[in-house]
């Protein structure tokens, strides 16, 4: 040890414990991913007789190559890709221009527009209105019913608002001096001006959208156009139907809970992929969105 | 993979195709319903996961003989049964016939309400077939009348009764050199034999003695003592004592005696000390590690273990046991099968033509179409063999198990129609089997309970009291088993609280919807 050490015993101490701790906190989110990932390549009888704990257990991948060759599986991934794509571009093709105009103090009525936007984080109307209002609008069975309906939220709106709200009006006056309209202020000095915002409020759109099972089950009809998630809880719907004659899979090398466990593997490598590369931008743009001048 | 359709309906497909041309038109004709053919449509979404499709084998057959296709409107994809049905409802477009199971409360209140309509005098009309069935099964017909005297909906009327039965390791038995329990005074020494003398013969005392994949049905060992659990197939129902009388078990002194037995035995290490947490994997578990020593579950799917586990446990051997007797003397297996499902369907306010829809019904109920909704197609799933339906090897050797493969195809799903036990017994594994023949025999399994149809006046009342007592109760009962507290020193508190929570006024509200119903 050199003598000009830095740290004092405590310091050092506190720094031990926050490893100890913060690897406490990573293992116990870590685990899950590890279970999982064991459980979809042991047997569906090492799983289910709770031997699988850490490392998988007679390995075989029986159950990928159920999931892997199953049709509804690779189009509900298809359209889980789609719906989360398109889903995103929509909100952000609604989200944007709608926090400008929120954002600018001439738009008349600004207040009362907010209010409304805002009341909805609190109050709605609930399942079944929603439902007869979609079904009304004619939204039900249809992919464009699910990108357009849940396309915008107002916690979205308002983030973004209160970005846009904060940069510095200097910035308008010297684009409006240079004969900028609304439409180029926007698109030239806004957006590039607030991109961690925009990723994180696209992030959130990518991650509920991904995510989505709810409507999708209550909305869709047909197969074709269900999203992953839709599919998996069908899954986990056989697998709990159990008692009386569920024994006879004990015997096959997969079991309903190595498949599920396989789907969650094979979903989640997108968002496994995509995530760390958005990651940065989501925590810069939180902060940033919260602070006002 | 699991949803994909089976090499067996293509080929039903196929064959629907092109059959319906070589049938005789004398044939054809005496089931036909309508002059010229019909188009109904029916929601239909059951078990989470099914909705009904025009294009199952089975629908395809009940079109060629009547007439009538039905359209399913149902989402396909759906997962919540119960959602979609009151989404449909909301919706306001009914379409003609709705069907799915658990749905006996939903039709029986709408249906005082308008949404469906009365079947009572069109089944006497048009309906002979439903008619007679009826007429020899009285009690049935009472168990599906709503409470102002309409029947609303045809209900799925399952066959058979055995469910559940006691599973015990022979092997251990015979290891140990002992008998399979015949009262529950020996059933306690086996079960001590079990958790001290190391059956399974790994040096360890890690044998668990008695478990169970539902706690309830450790509660329901208290059947032993005399006492009961519940009267229908569902837990914590009532039953009904003598032909008459309404009664819930958790009142009963037998029953009090029931949990200080089983109170000991869960102290003495006889019973999993997990119970209450190990859930549905505890069969797998248990036996899979060579720990259990006796459970109480299903006939069918217990009795599997002996094949999925004979190569990894050498001498495996599970077997049904008779009910040991009670210190009266009584054998008594509390869980059967209900002869009514609280399943079906039912015609609604909307429908275009009522008197199609009840031939269509009452189709299902002559001999042909109650052979095609048990077993599927004729020539394709089954022949008929000495005057019986018996399945084809195909479908009894097919990986998947047999009832699943006829969901898929539309068979043996909740609508109204009369299951034939046949259809089951065919696959059934012999060891359960022979389980099942000791205990219907021996008439073991006692008459279950088919419940009752509240008015609204007595519904109030019940779902005011009702979930409150029996969350006392429930809490009561663990509190007892696991030993926090003593069941004699809290019995005449227990049932003093349970009387101030409102019981009398659940038991007369019952009682009187018990007596206009049955009596």
């Amino acid at each position: 040890m050199s003598d000009f050490n830095l740290y004092s015993r405590g310091d050092k101490i506190f720094g031990y414990a926050n490893m100890f701790l913060i690897a406490l906190f990573v293992l116990s989110t870590l685990y899950p991913f590890i279970y999982i990932a064991a459980a979809s390549i042991s047997s569906g009888f090492a799983v289910s007789s709770g031997q699988v704990v850490f490392f998988p257990k007679d390995i075989t991948f029986a159950a990928y190559d159920k999931v892997l060759s199953d049709v509804v599986f690779w189009k509900s991934y298809a359209n889980t890709f789609f719906y989360t794509i398109f889903g995103t571009l929509v909100s952000l093709a609604i989200i944007i221009p709608g926090s400008y105009a929120l954002s600018r103090p001439q738009l008349i009525g600004r207040r009362y527009f907010n209010f409304f936007i805002a009341f909805t984080m609190w109050f709605n109307a609930g399942m079944i209105p929603f439902f007869l209002n979609l079904r009304d609008l004619d939204l039900l069975d249809s992919r464009f019913g699910i990108l357009i309906a849940f396309a915008c939220t107002a916690f979205n709106i308002i983030l973004l608002r209160n970005f846009f709200e904060a940069i510095p009006k200097s910035f308008e006056e010297a684009a409006r001096m240079d004969g900028a309209g609304d439409f180029s202020l926007l698109w030239k000095v806004f957006i590039p001006l607030s991109k961690p915002a925009i990723v994180t409020v696209a992030l959130f759109c990518i991650v509920a959208r991904w995510n989505g099972y709810f409507w999708a089950m209550i909305l869709l009809r047909e197969e074709d156009k269900i999203p992953l998630q839709v599919y998996l809880k069908r899954i986990i719907i056989e697998a709990n139907m159990d008692d009386e004659f569920a024994s006879t899979l004990l015997s096959s090398s997969y079991s309903f809970e190595t498949i599920v466990a396989a789907i969650i593997v094979v979903s989640i490598i997108p968002v496994l992929l995509v995530y760390p590369y958005l990651q940065k931008h989501f925590n810069k743009g939180i902060m940033m969105g919260g602070v006002k001048e | 993979m699991i949803n994909k359709i089976l090499p067996s309906t293509a080929i039903a497909l196929a064959l629907a195709a092109t059959s319906g041309a070589s049938v005789a038109a004398g044939d054809d004709d005496k089931y036909k319903v309508t002059d010229k053919p019909l188009e109904l449509s029916i929601h239909m979404h059951f078990r989470n996961k099914y909705a009904w499709d025009e294009n199952w084998p089975v629908a395809e057959e009940y079109e060629k003989y009547t007439g009538v296709r039905l359209k399913g409107v149902a989402s396909k994809i759906g997962t919540n049964s119960q959602e979609l049905f009151n989404l449909m409802l909301v919706s306001g477009n009914l379409p003609d016939i709705v069907g799915g199971n658990s749905l006996k409360d939903s039709f029986i209140q709408y249906g005082m309400e308008g949404a469906f309509l009365p079947l009572n005098d069109m089944i006497d009309t048009y309906a002979p077939n439903i008619k007679a069935y009826f007429e020899k099964n009285p009690d049935i017909k009472k168990a599906i009348t709503a409470p102002d005297g309409n029947i609303y909906h045809m209900a799925y009327f399952p066959d058979g009764q055995a469910a559940r039965a006691y599973y015990i390791r022979q092997d251990w038995l015979s290891k140990l050199g002992l008998e399979q329990p015949e009262t529950v005074d020996e059933l306690y020494e086996v079960l001590k034999a079990f958790r001290d003398r190391d059956p399974n013969g790994n040096g360890k005392q890690d044998e668990v003695p008695a478990f169970f994949r539902h706690w309830e049905e450790m509660i329901r060992m208290v059947t032993l003592w005399d006492a009961r659990t519940t009267g229908t197939d569902s837990y914590h129902q009532f039953y009904i004592e003598g032909h008459d009388k309404v009664k819930h078990g958790y009142v009963d002194e037998t029953y009090r005696t029931g949990i200080r037995n089983l109170a000991k035995w869960y102290k003495e290490g006889l019973i999993d000390k997990e119970v209450f947490t190990r859930g549905s994997k505890a069969r797998e578990y248990l036996l899979g590690n060579n720990l259990g020593g006796m459970t109480h579950d299903w006939f069918a799917s217990t009795a599997g273990y002996n094949d999925s586990l004979k190569e990894t446990i050498p001498g495996f051997d599970w077997i049904p046991m008779a009910p040991p007797a009670s210190p009266s003397g009584v054998r008594m297996e509390e869980n059967g099968r209900t002869t009514v499902k609280p399943d079906g369907w039912a015609l609604t306010y909307s429908n275009k033509d009522p008197i199609a829809s009840i031939k269509y019904m009452d189709f299902i109920f002559t001999e042909k179409g109650r052979n095609i909704a048990n077993f599927g197609v004729e020539g394709v799933h089954w022949n008929m063999v000495d005057g019986k339906p018996t399945y084809t090897q195909e479908v009894l050797t097919d990986s998947q198990p047999v009832n699943s493969q006829m969901w898929s195809i539309g068979a043996q799903i909740p609508i109204g129609f009369r299951q034939d036990y046949n259809y089951e017994w065919q696959w059934t594994n012999e060891i359960a089997a022979k389980g099942i023949e000791l205990y219907t025999d021996n008439n073991y399994i006692i008459e279950q309970f088919n419940g009752v149809s509240m008015t609204v006046a007595e519904r109030l009342v019940y779902d005011k009291y009702w979930p409150g007592i029996l969350t006392y109760m429930l809490e009561a009962q663990q509190r007892w088993i696991l030993g926090s507290a003593d069941v004699d020193e809290e019995w005449d508190n227990y049932i003093a609280r349970i009387k101030k929570l409102g019981y009398d006024k659940v038991l007369k509200a019952y009682q009187s919807a018990y007596d206009r119903q049955y009596k």
